[in-house]
């Protein structure tokens, strides 16, 4: 049962919705309720610390695509799925093959 | 107090039970690299112990980076013996506080001469040098376009910058000029490439990529390492030997492989460029740089190679040799004018037990597997140095064709490699 503060929302019978569309849906809202009602408003400090230090700051709400291979992992970040997937890819091909010394 | 002991501990336990199952994972997937000790000077003839606590025995060396054979010259020797009497061991400094000599500028200036740029900056090694390059110039506003096979110092150092990264396939022309078209928004664009590839042999476009360069507005920067002083005519490089001398924006390059082989690399290229890595380059900034002894012995190499072009002669010749002997005797070689010359044979185990084989004959070679090179790739790596005489090349292929003709590998294509061995 939803709490109080749960928000429910019913499917459509036809939805089938994918663990990424969960997922999907879950970061859109969570962005929707952290820009409404952020937990806190630490980050202003630090930005108003940052910026009384000289640094311009700005923050956006971006993509991560990530990649893992046992050891090795690759992050990347984009105003878009695709140019986070594009620059994930740079980074993954990057050192595909180790090379000799 | 006894509760932490034991957490210490069981912490210790599950941090070594870690390590352990990885380490047996390197061993089980056939990458875990041991080291063989050499007990006399860098040469030609070397005695090797191998495994550790064997006896050492006489073996011929083809995979060094030696190039000029100058490792173990007595004149650098001596030069470094002379370094080390009036300039000490050590500096104990870096160099912008007080450890920097009148020897490391002097040495800076030579390279900068030897490589006909504008200034030289020296790193404690070139994998440094490319550590801190491309964070000292380049911002989030710039793109590096490097080719797919540059060397793995090179992108430690692309990664360490905030600049865009992105590559090329490797050597090809039309898919750099898309990456720089599509690249025309940056405000810098760098090409990146190694000037001679460690895996192939094989030499940079410097001329194509010199011209897409100046027809998209991009600087260019080489890693030399495995062509400075012996490729080219007079042996400055590989943009020498591809006519676009002096047209390099950005070099690196080694003491640690044909330049005595010692350690300590530079930046060398445009003065501000150069300048720039001086005032930011944090591997510069950070550690010390160059011991006067190897800047004595390193002043002594230059002054060697360019007292004459005998050594990168005799170098070229044996590197004709050695590939005219292996294709004679019916090797698949990669093909190039580099004095790497990888023997392919796609098959990862049997590049490691050809290798083990021809060590038993008295020829030190190396396997090469994914992933330090593409899979179904495996190959063995000789490498010619000019300190190699006719009667080490005859002897290291009569051992290549015993230990071919045992693995059936000779005269065959790598479809019948591949058909009997696998990938």
């Amino acid at each position: 049962m939803a709490g109080s503060n749960v928000i429910e929302v019913t499917l459509p019978d036809a939805a089938t919705p994918t663990r990424e569309d969960i997922e999907q849906l879950e970061a859109t809202f969570r962005a929707i309720v952290d820009l409404r009602f952020p937990d806190s408003r630490d980050w202003q400090k630090v930005e108003e610390a940052l910026v009384i230090d000289g640094w311009t700051v700005r923050s956006q709400l971006m993509w991560v695509a990530e990649a893992h291979k046992g050891w090795e992992s690759e992050l990347a970040t984009g105003r878009t799925k695709s140019e986070a997937f594009k620059q994930l890819q740079q980074l993954a091909k990057i050192d595909d093959v180790a090379g000799v010394p | 107090m006894a509760d932490a002991v034991e957490v210490e501990q069981g912490c210790l336990a599950r941090v070594r039970q870690h390590f352990r199952q990885e380490l047996d994972g390197l061993r089980n997937a056939g990458l875990f690299k041991e080291e063989r000790f050499i007990h006399a000077p860098q040469a030609a003839d070397i005695e090797v112990e191998f495994p550790a606590g064997a006896t050492p025995r006489q073996v011929i060396n083809l995979c060094a980076n030696n190039y000029l054979g100058l490792s173990s010259h007595p004149e650098v020797v001596a030069a470094a013996h002379a370094g080390l009497e009036a300039r000490g061991y050590g500096m104990s400094s870096v160099r912008f506080i007080c450890g920097t000599q009148d020897i490391h500028r002097e040495l800076e200036q030579r390279l900068t001469a030897f490589l006909g740029t504008e200034d030289t900056l020296l790193f404690p090694s070139c994998m440094d040098a490319n550590a801190g390059v491309f964070e000292a110039l380049l911002g989030e506003q710039d793109v590096m376009i490097a080719d797919r096979l540059v060397h793995a110092s090179i992108v430690d150092g692309m990664r360490l910058s905030k600049a865009m990264q992105d590559t090329f396939k490797h050597s090809d022309m039309a898919h750099l000029e898309e990456k720089l078209q599509e690249h025309q928004d940056k405000r810098f664009r760098l090409i990146i490439t190694d000037g001679v590839f460690s895996m192939d042999g094989d030499l940079a476009r410097l001329d194509d990529i010199v011209a897409l360069a100046e027809r998209y507005g991009a600087m260019v920067f080489v890693d030399d390492s495995h062509a400075t002083g012996f490729i080219g005519k007079t042996g400055r490089g590989t943009h020498e030997q591809k006519g676009v001398f002096g047209k390099i924006d950005i070099i690196t390059t080694t003491l640690g492989k044909a330049l005595g082989g010692a350690s300590g690399g530079c930046v060398s290229g445009r003065a501000e460029l150069v300048e720039m890595c001086r005032q930011r380059a944090r591997p510069y900034l950070f550690s010390n740089s160059v011991p006067p002894v190897i800047v004595a012995g390193a002043l002594k190499v230059l002054e060697l190679i360019s007292r004459t072009t005998e050594r990168r002669d005799a170098l070229e010749e044996n590197t004709r040799c050695w590939r005219r002997l292996l294709t004679e005797a019916g090797f698949d070689i990669k093909a190039g004018e580099s004095p790497i010359v990888p023997v392919m044979l796609y098959h990862a185990k049997l590049a490691q037990d050809v290798a083990r084989d021809l060590f038993a004959e008295g020829i030190y070679v190396v396997g090469f597997f994914f992933p330090v090179v593409p899979k179904g790739q495996a190959r063995i790596r000789t490498q010619l140095s000019a300190a190699h005489q006719k009667a080490h090349l005859d002897r290291a292929i009569e051992a290549f064709v015993k230990v071919g003709r045992k693995h059936d590998i000779l005269n065959k294509s790598k479809k019948a490699i591949t058909e009997r061995y696998g990938l």
